[in-house]
């Protein structure tokens, strides 16, 4: 609690100052708006559900995406990690695509696409992949040799070995990787949107922004923070919960 | 009749100039049913030659046979238990769902996959821990865990690794018990590497003691002490007494 007050001291005092300092005509209304005029902006948008129906599109296509990340960055990066010979072949085409930024693709799914969720979706999986793919690889090849030994001992075949040794030995490590995607997965999601998908909170926030609405534009943003704050939160909550006896699984 | 055969083998790592010998021309055969120890200090290829016979190396020259079969990789007829059994362990399995590990994929499923690691469980009187994670159980106990394991496998032949080196005195002769008297029932033969030279005399038919620099075979003693064996009548028995005293020299190079 008292924790809670202390980190509460920072912003509570920006807002006020910022209340007050537009309130003393120092920040103009036109681009700083107003604490208390964002917050009844982002109530009425909060109760009429626009809000929400953006925050929905917006965690769609950040789910979808970081589904498919995870989809196609879990199984790649045990293979690799495993097998040095498929790390040789596979590698240096990875480190070619990998440095390409995730929003130059946004004109080639648009053309493939079309505007709508699958467009945004296929951008934040490029996105998220490699932070998962790379946590995963680094994972397996730092996963307890022994295990492997165990494995062998008892003639597990290739399958059987990854499904019941290699996933679990490495879990922790990944679901590390793929909280690093969730903010990724977001923050990509956002920005297809401002920039050409038409849905969700960036493309709300855009249109706030055109529309001279600065209090509407905030309001989006400060809730943006507030979401993606929540999702970490819930992420390590999960972790915690389901993890703690994989969390011990790599080589000491 | 032979259940372990060691031909000639010698083990180098590296290649050229650089190579290292290992092991050197080592010959060994443990018979069907025989309890044999191997001591020598660190450094000797001890744990090595286990590998060795387990299949998880291949020696550079020379061969291993067991029974009829070349070993040129791991089988389940040969179950190893590993000294670090903090590692060897599957920290996200409870106990029971570890020894159940090598049943899987076999004929028991479902519900009598979990009574049979149970009744392994209770060999080691461990059924009380059936539900726990290793991380809450003693090093003992694990070790405990980690044989059950073993058993599991139903193995013809027992390798073991310095199993108990990590353990406390009392614990370490209660697991040196269980293990003659599980050797003795299920008839395993077994290997059992360890740098404690009065365990190696108590628990083995035979003691082979190894030098370092290569590691290679300095002697190999028959124990004449009759089984079952005694915590306190077997050590204090003259003939142990006079094997620790030959072996005790050997080791330290007189």
């Amino acid at each position: 609690m008292k924790a809670l007050a202390r980190g509460l001291i920072l912003p509570a005092t920006a807002v006020i100052g910022w209340e007050l300092a537009s309130r003393a005509g120092v920040l103009s209304l036109d681009t700083f708006s107003r604490p208390s005029d964002v917050v009844v902006a982002g109530a009425a948008a909060f109760v009429d559900g626009s809000l929400l129906l953006a925050t929905l599109q917006t965690l769609q296509a950040a789910a979808v995406g970081l589904c498919l990340a995870i989809a196609l960055g879990v199984p790649i990066g045990m293979i690799i990690g495993v097998s040095a010979a498929t790390r040789l072949t596979v590698a240096p085409t990875l480190e070619v695509l990998r440095p390409v930024p995730p929003v130059a693709l946004i004109p080639l799914s648009l053309l493939i696409l079309g505007f709508g969720v699958s467009m945004e979706a296929a951008v934040v999986a490029f996105a998220c992949v490699w932070s998962v793919m790379i946590a995963t690889t680094a994972a397996v090849r730092s996963m307890e040799g022994r295990l492997a030994e165990v494995a062998r001992a008892l003639e597990m075949r290739p399958l059987a070995y990854m499904r019941k040794i290699v996933l679990p030995a490495a879990l922790a490590r990944i679901a590390v990787g793929v909280r690093v995607a969730v903010g990724i997965a977001l923050v990509v999601a956002v920005t297809v949107e401002i920039v050409v998908n038409p849905r969700g909170l960036g493309y709300g926030m855009i249109i706030a922004q055109q529309s001279l609405r600065p209090d509407l534009m905030y309001a989006q943003l400060l809730w943006i923070g507030f979401v993606g704050w929540v999702i970490n939160w819930g992420l390590l909550a999960l972790d915690r919960r389901y993890l703690s006896h994989f969390a011990n699984a790599g080589r000491r | 009749m032979t259940a372990i055969d060691i031909r000639d083998v010698s083990l180098e790592y590296g290649e050229g100039s650089g190579a290292r010998l290992i092991l050197s021309d080592i010959s060994l055969t443990v018979r069907s049913g025989e309890f044999l120890s191997v001591i020598g200090p660190s450094g000797c290829g001890k744990t090595t030659l286990l590998r060795l016979i387990a299949g998880l190396v291949t020696p550079t020259r020379g061969a291993i046979l067991c029974g009829d079969r070349k070993v040129d990789r791991p089988s389940r007829d040969r179950a190893i238990v590993f000294q670090d059994y903090g590692r060897a362990l599957l920290p996200w399995r409870k106990i029971w769902s570890n020894v159940a590990l090598p049943l899987e994929g076999g004929n028991i499923q479902g519900a009598a996959l979990r009574e049979r690691a149970i009744e392994l469980l209770k060999v080691m009187r461990l059924e009380a821990v059936a539900d726990h994670y290793p991380d809450q159980l003693s090093g003992g106990m694990q070790q405990r865990v980690q044989i059950a394991r073993s058993l599991a496998q139903e193995p013809k032949i027992w390798l073991m690794d310095e199993p108990f080196g990590a353990l406390d005195a009392i614990t370490r002769q209660q697991l040196q018990d269980e293990v003659a008297r599980l050797a003795a029932e299920r008839n395993m033969t077994v290997v059992f590497i360890t740098h404690d030279l009065e365990e190696a005399i108590y628990l083995g038919d035979r003691v082979v003691v190894l030098g370092a620099h290569p590691g290679r075979v300095v002697e190999e003693i028959s124990v004449d002490l009759p089984k079952p064996r005694d915590q306190l009548t077997t050590r204090e028995d003259p003939r142990f007494l006079a094997h620790r005293h030959h072996l005790f020299g050997l080791l330290q190079g007189h």
